[in-house]
């Protein structure tokens, strides 16, 4: 911009006196002089004329003017073959500027106009401009970096929370928390980081709970036996029918026992199982496979089962699975019921799933015990344990752990009779061998 | 620009070497001008046998009548003669012939300075006289050129 100015500005001035001195045929003293007189030649500027042999017909300058000697500057030889040169640099805190501008009489070189000009104002705007920059970049650079300190140490410490968090839970008890204060990536590292812990905690706290269950229910038949063992030894006159039905008992128990290790062994297997291999199942075949197998049991215990089941629908399951869950269900039902009462086995299309109900009007489940009953040795009535009814107690986790891999929902309510109805849902496998999400 | 920068520093080189002298008998150096193409002069330095003063002249003036480079042209054109040369007063005068007075303007002053720089850079030599048969020119010094330049900054040329 300055350059631009000084440039315009000159190349006037030089113009000025090019045009001046050109109507002329020659170029002499006088009327060099006479035009550089009209001429406002500022302190800062200086004129020299030279004629077409570089010899300086005319210098503004006060002191030492080089007039009458030859001006071998390389833009004087440019000029003289008519070509306009102008250049600026700045050095020793001034702008220095040259202009050389030909002279021409009918396109011959009649000589040439130079202009020299030291503009030690604008440089020293410029300068004073160039030192509040380098103030002003050397304030944005402290701030900038006083900005990236703090921010580095508010994040080094959220950092820092974070890395506690995950060591406490590493060294120390699951369930361990950090709160982390923003809306950021690091406060949802943070929360995934709460939940993974808390579920952690969860399954650590199943774990125990299964652990001490198992071992209760372990326990118990095993001190059944030890109990009755204890009496056959220590009765020295017992008869022989009594030794009998304690020896049954002691079967009764060992086949609890039996039951269950396998029921464990089972759900081990399904809890490790990364992958199940399904096939398409005829899944009303399974059930009518389940009905013909537990009616006599039904018959014996004074129960109506009955069964409606709609033809061909299939699922994609492990068959074996899918015949557990139907008969653990109504086996149960079966189980829990009152003589004369009844089991309904209905099967059936809705929506694109193949639903399963199992209907009774046996004793029930209370609503406070419906949520809890398909987890690992939970009993709605514990009394029962010891009982001749006694399950296992793992029966309606395998259930639902074979449910939930088949990628099915189970539900447990209060049915119209009183009783209870377990409703199964599996999405429907279609003819061509998909199974509709 | 390179090449200016070359001027001055070979004129201050000039300034500062053992000058030749015109009795002595062996090689000297002597710093002569070729014209580069942006119209200035280019020096450059040539081995002259000093065998007498006249071959001495003689040898430095035809220097000048050859370039080094061919993007460079010869001071003075091959076609000028030296006819004469005097010396008095520590005044050199050239005696040439009529075909110098060809050289017009610009080219003229050139050659003019590169003949009057080389020939006072000689020690008994402090003006130099061109004559011609048609012109005789001033005595004139080495001052009388100027390579007053301006630090070296590449020139914007306008059309």
């Amino acid at each position: 911009m300055i350059v631009e100015t000084t440039r315009e500005q000159m190349y006037a001035n030089a113009s000025f006196v090019a045009s001046s001195l050109a109507p002329h045929a020659g170029l002499t003293k006088e009327k060099v002089l006479l035009t550089a007189e009209m001429l406002d030649i500022s302190p800062e500027m200086r004129l020299i004329v030279c004629d077409a042999f570089a010899r300086v017909l005319y210098d503004s300058a006060h002191e030492a003017p080089i007039t009458e000697r030859y001006l071998l500057l390389p833009e004087i030889g440019q000029a003289l073959l008519a070509n306009d040169v102008f250049f600026c640099e700045y050095r020793d805190h001034a702008f220095h500027s040259r202009l050389a501008m030909p002279i021409q009489y009918n396109s011959a070189p009649l000589g040439i106009v130079y202009l020299m000009q030291t503009d030690r104002t604008q440089a020293k705007v410029l300068e004073s401009l160039r030192v509040q920059m380098r103030g002003l970049s050397l304030l944005i650079c402290a701030i900038l970096l006083l900005l990236v300190s703090l921010f580095s140490a508010h994040l080094s410490a959220r950092f820092a929370k974070v890395l506690s968090g995950i060591r406490a839970v590493k060294e120390g008890p699951y369930g361990a928390t950090v709160t982390i204060s923003g809306n950021d990536e690091l406060r949802l590292i943070a929360d995934e980081f709460n939940q993974l812990s808390k579920r952690l905690e969860d399954t650590e706290a199943l774990r125990q709970n299964f652990v001490s269950d198992a071992s209760h229910e372990l326990r118990t038949p095993l001190s059944a036996i030890r109990l009755l063992t204890d009496s056959i030894l220590q009765s020295e006159q017992m008869d022989l029918e009594t030794t009998r039905e304690f020896m049954i008992d002691i079967g009764d128990e060992i086949d609890r026992l039996t039951r269950i290790a396998e029921k464990l062994l089972l759900l081990t297997k399904l809890d490790g199982a990364k992958s199940l291999e399904f096939t398409r199942v005829d899944f009303t075949g399974v059930t009518k496979q389940v009905f013909e197998a537990l009616l006599p049991v039904a018959n014996d215990a004074d129960i109506t089962l009955k069964c409606d089941l709609t033809e061909d629908l299939f699922l994609s399951a492990d068959k074996d699975g899918l015949y557990q869950i139907v008969f653990n269900l109504v086996e149960n039902a079966i189980k829990y019921n009152r003589p004369g009462g009844f089991v309904h086995l209905m099967l059936f299309a809705r929506e694109g799933n193949v639903v399963l109900l199992v209907d009774d009007d046996g004793i029930g489940i209370p609503e406070e015990h419906r949520a809890h009953i398909f987890e690992r040795f939970y009993r709605v009535d514990k009394a029962r344990t010891r009982s001749g009814k006694g399950g296992t107690g793992l029966g309606l986790a395998i259930v639902y752990k074979n449910v939930t891999s088949y990628r099915g929902t189970i539900e447990v309510d209060c049915s119209p009779s009183g009783g209870t109805r377990f409703t199964v849902s599996f999405p429907q496998l279609t003819e061509g061998g998909d199974a509709d999400a | 620009m390179r090449k200016v920068f070359l001027v001055l520093l070979c004129l201050l080189l000039c300034g500062c070497q053992p000058t030749p002298k015109l009795s002595d008998s062996s090689l000297r150096l002597a710093v002569v001008y070729d014209i580069a193409s942006e119209q200035m002069l280019s020096p450059r330095e040539v081995a002259i046998s000093a065998v007498s003063e006249k071959a001495m002249i003689q040898t430095l003036f035809a220097a000048f009548q050859t370039a080094e480079k061919s993007s460079h042209s010869p001071a003075v054109p091959r076609d000028v003669r030296l006819e004469q040369y005097t010396l008095e007063n520590r005044t050199l005068t050239l005696f040439l012939s009529a075909k110098y007075d060809e050289l017009s303007g610009i080219l003229r002053t050139l050659a003019d300075a590169a003949l009057t720089h080389a020939f006072c850079a000689l020690n008994e030599v402090d003006a130099l006289i061109i004559h011609t048969p048609d012109s005789e020119s001033a005595a004139r010094t080495a001052q009388d050129y100027l390579f007053v330049i301006p630090q070296a900054i590449q020139p914007e040329v306008f059309d």
